[in-house]
């Protein structure tokens, strides 16, 4: 199945596309660069960050989603998926970009190496400013089996999350934290994972 | 393959858009001419050889040909880049990292180059830069200059000193936008050719999208992608000539609606159809690919709508020229004058860059 699908009026695409894919990536790895030119009104500011997930090419799906969690339950719709491909390279690269710049604003500008792009935005209901933390890096991607890269959150509710998980603001978060921050007992009520998942 | 597709999908028709436009009816185009197929002669038949070096490009989308130098955009390479000399069969380097860093690009695209120089346009990054040719190939991605821009940019060239003319998608542009080498914008020009109908500005975005060459001489080429149209401008956006043909058809998309006022111009199978793609202008004269076919067409056929197997030739004053046709269809074009020589791409069975000679 193939999604192609606008966000924007200003011109900037989510696409998806599912195919067969493959072997498991064993490790992926992390570099950010800053982006900070205010000129470049269709690109958001922050720091993009990097990712390159090794891959096997025995076959496979390999999707991107940033998905709102409420209470706990993954809330999808037509625009959660990023990102789809058939793995058949050594590795699967891109590049997100969190924005918190903007009040009770947030966007995600997500880059692919086939050239796409994508923006996600979620808005403050309070008109709070949003605030985001990344997950350690995993040495493995088991089959259909979501890995986390990103928890986004208002500011009020990530700090409650972070105390919850006993972590820092600067701290990276456990992989096994994404149970416990969409678990019952979590003390938020909604908050973004941006995660892969790869099929069989 | 499938992921393939849909960029290939995307990069003959590089977004989709928010429209009011409903199904597209249109009756005529004003001070067109119209065009047939016998106005180009007798078809010439071209067989393609496929090009083969010593370490193949990797998934190849785009290519550009520079004397004997071939620029090759890959999908499944380290950097985005490879450059291959297609006189010996050697590739010589490749080069440009993925990413929004400096000296990174996210969707590169080679709009323009002389033979020392050359200009990559980041859609997504909005920004133009100017790169010495043999910097590139010994692995310095070093820009000599980088242009910001604050809109979308389609395509963009250089049309003389200090000008350059591009496509913006945008509403308040018309067709052509000229830029100064600052990126700042001097002028819109050019009318949609419909005749007394009201057109929402964004069907630019849907209907009229289209691609741009320049010739040596400054000409401006502007070929339509949903309707066999074109058109000739001179570097003050004044149009010189409007060709309808050789098919005579007129854009055909649908509103598609996504709820929460997001719509877009979407194609309809059997309906829509295609028609120029990758202008490109080489010693004062253009080359187009068409199409001709209705989307979804390639079910029946076995072609993918994305490979093309005719090039139709026009000449500077926008004159019907030559008619080639491809023994193998191809996707992305870029011509060498010198050899005579169009490469091509084609994923049928795998990728791989063909070379066809041309009389």
């Amino acid at each position: 199945m193939i999604f192609m699908k606008n966000l924007l009026l200003l011109l900037l695409l989510v696409f998806s596309s599912f195919g067969y894919s493959q072997s498991l990536p064993d490790g992926w790895s992390i570099s950010a660069v800053r982006r900070d030119d205010p000129s470049q009104s269709l690109v958001p500011k922050g720091v993009a960050i990097k990712y390159e997930t090794p891959t096997t090419p025995t076959g496979g799906e390999y999707e991107l989603y940033f998905v709102e969690y409420i209470k706990g339950v993954e809330n999808k719709d037509d625009f959660s998926c990023l990102f789809g491909t058939q793995i058949s390279d050594k590795s699967v690269r891109y590049e997100t970009t969190p924005d918190v710049s903007r009040k009770g604003h947030f966007i995600l500008f997500s880059a692919f190496y086939s050239g796409m792009v994508s923006l996600s935005h979620r808005f403050s209901t309070e008109n709070e400013n949003f605030s985001y933390s990344q997950f350690e890096k995993s040495n493995k991607s088991p089959v259909n089996t979501k890995v986390p890269l990103l928890l986004v959150a208002e500011n009020s509710s990530m700090d409650k999350i972070l105390s919850f998980l006993k972590r820092g603001k600067d701290e990276k978060l456990k992989l096994n934290d994404f149970k416990k921050i969409i678990s019952p007992q979590s003390p938020v009520e909604k908050i973004s994972i941006l995660y892969y998942i790869v099929k069989k | 393959m499938r992921a393939m597709r849909v960029f290939i999908t995307l990069l003959l028709f590089p977004f989709f858009c928010l429209s009011c436009t409903s199904v597209s009816t249109n009756t005529h185009y004003k001070d067109a001419q119209t065009l047939d197929y016998g106005d180009f002669g007798e078809p010439v038949s071209l067989k393609g050889e496929e090009l083969v070096f010593d370490e193949q490009p990797l998934k190849p989308v785009s290519l550009t040909v520079i004397d004997t130098l071939l620029l090759v955009r890959n999908l499944h390479s380290e950097t985005l880049f490879g450059y291959y000399d297609v006189k010996n069969g050697r590739k010589i380097g490749e080069g440009i990292s993925f990413g929004s860093g400096p000296e990174e690009m996210i969707a590169p695209r080679i709009v323009q180059n002389n033979d020392s120089m050359v200009w990559i346009l980041d859609s997504q990054l909005q920004k133009l830069c100017l790169y010495r040719i043999d910097s590139l190939c010994s692995g310095d991605t070093k820009r000599i200059k980088e242009i910001s821009f604050r809109k979308y940019i389609e395509d963009i060239k250089s049309v003389e000193d200090n000008l350059l003319v591009a496509l913006v998608y945008a509403p308040g542009h018309k067709l052509l936008t000229f830029y100064n080498m600052h990126g700042d914008s001097i002028s819109t020009k050019g009318e949609l050719p419909q005749e007394n109908t009201e057109i929402d500005p964004l069907t630019y975005m849907g209907d009229y999208t289209c691609g741009m060459t320049v010739s040596e001489k400054g000409k401006i080429l502007v070929a339509y992608k949903l309707t066999d149209l074109i058109e000739l401008y001179d570097t003050k956006g004044n149009l010189l000539k409007r060709l309808h043909g050789p098919d005579h058809f007129y854009p055909f998309t649908k509103k598609k609606d996504y709820g929460e006022g997001m719509t877009q111009a979407a194609f309809v199978g059997g309906e829509t159809r295609e028609a120029y793609f990758f202008p490109t202008s080489v010693d004062n004269r253009f080359f187009v690919l068409y199409s001709g076919r209705y989307t979804g067409e390639s079910k029946e056929t076995n072609v993918a709508d994305y490979l093309l197997g005719d090039i139709l030739v026009f000449d500077d004053e926008g004159m019907p020229f030559k008619r080639y046709k491809l023994d193998i269809p191809i996707m992305s074009m870029t011509v060498d004058a010198k050899s005579k020589t169009i490469y091509g791409i084609t994923d049928v069975p795998d990728f791989r860059i063909i070379k066809f000679r041309y009389p």
